[in-house]
């Protein structure tokens, strides 16, 4: 990132909180259904959403679907979407474990625990817009451990 | 069919104590508002004389939303009511004693004193404009009425 953003980073809620659904519906739905193999894909597309946003399946599946049908707008706000890859990226690593533990060993409640522990968390995301990832991020940052954003009266990155 | 019952109770529990938690977070929020606008008065501290409504405007040098958006939103708010009001800029982090005074949970947080220096409202999180003239007009009519 250069030292001056002459456009404030923006992200688009409406395409935040349909990744957020969505990640709770799969995460609920292979816990009901009692299917491993359901995390295994959630924890890949969270996996591609936080590594590589261009190619996340829900972005994809926003733009070129439910934008079109018109089911929901588009809606651009400024923030950074830096601390909501790295949530992207949490979800997808307790999804990757939980997937692992469920596939590789017999602690089946341990396994659950991690799929459920982000339908909680996504669903509070979704409901009430705290982002536990964002915040575990934010508190990194005080502690210079992650790049943190400071701002001072342009838009100048700092540690980006 | 018994698993997927007991599955499906294990969801609506955790969906459950999740609405108990938003619930009990919801409530301390507003102790805190109610606690804030409870707040002694608090004297001017320019040396010129006190605007009818001063917005004590709480920021911190990482906050986005506070240069992105607050700080328009005053200006707007200043230029609708030209002399009428003062906007004082304070660093949360910095003064931890004001902070406290008003329960400062987030940044941004904006409070509304009246010229006696009492908090009539409190924002935490971003406060838009139309909001803020609201509650400005709401000291200044009073004011005015006086």
């Amino acid at each position: 990132m250069s030292a001056s953003v002459v456009s404030p980073p923006r992200i688009d809620t409406r395409l935040n909180k349909f990744s957020q659904a969505g990640v709770v519906l799969l995460s609920a739905a292979a816990f009901l259904a009692n299917q491993p193999s359901i995390v295994a894909v959630a924890a890949g597309v969270l996996a591609l959403s936080a590594l590589a946003p261009a190619i996340g399946p829900f972005r994809l599946l926003y733009r070129y679907v439910v934008v079109p049908l018109r089911l929901l707008k588009p809606r651009l706000v400024e923030d950074d979407p830096a601390p909501h890859r790295f949530a992207q990226g949490v979800g997808a690593a307790f999804l990757t474990a939980s997937a692992l533990v469920l596939f590789l060993t017999p602690a089946v409640a341990l396994g659950w625990a991690l799929d459920l522990i982000v339908f909680v968390l996504a669903g509070l995301n979704f409901t009430v817009g705290f982002c536990a990832g964002c915040f575990v991020y934010y508190q990194l940052g005080k502690l210079h451990l992650l790049p943190r954003v400071r701002y001072e009266g342009g838009f100048h990155w700092r540690g980006v | 069919m018994m698993n997927l019952i007991l599955r499906l109770g294990v969801v609506l529990a955790l969906g459950g104590l999740t609405a108990l938690i938003i619930a009990l977070g919801r409530a301390f929020v507003a102790g805190q508002h109610r606690r804030a606008r409870a707040a002694a008065p608090l004297a001017s501290v320019g040396t010129g004389p006190a605007s009818a409504v001063r917005i004590l405007a709480f920021s911190s040098a990482d906050c986005r939303q506070c240069h992105t958006h607050q700080t328009p939103a005053l200006r707007r708010v200043l230029a609708a009511r030209p002399g009428q009001l003062s906007v004082e800029e304070i660093d949360a982090p910095a003064t931890p004693d004001l902070a406290a005074r008003y329960h400062i949970l987030t940044v941004p947080a904006t409070v509304v004193l009246d010229a006696a220096g009492r908090a009539r409202a409190v924002n935490f999180g971003f406060a838009p404009t139309a909001r803020l003239l609201e509650q400005v007009d709401a000291v200044l009519n009073e004011t005015m009425a006086a």
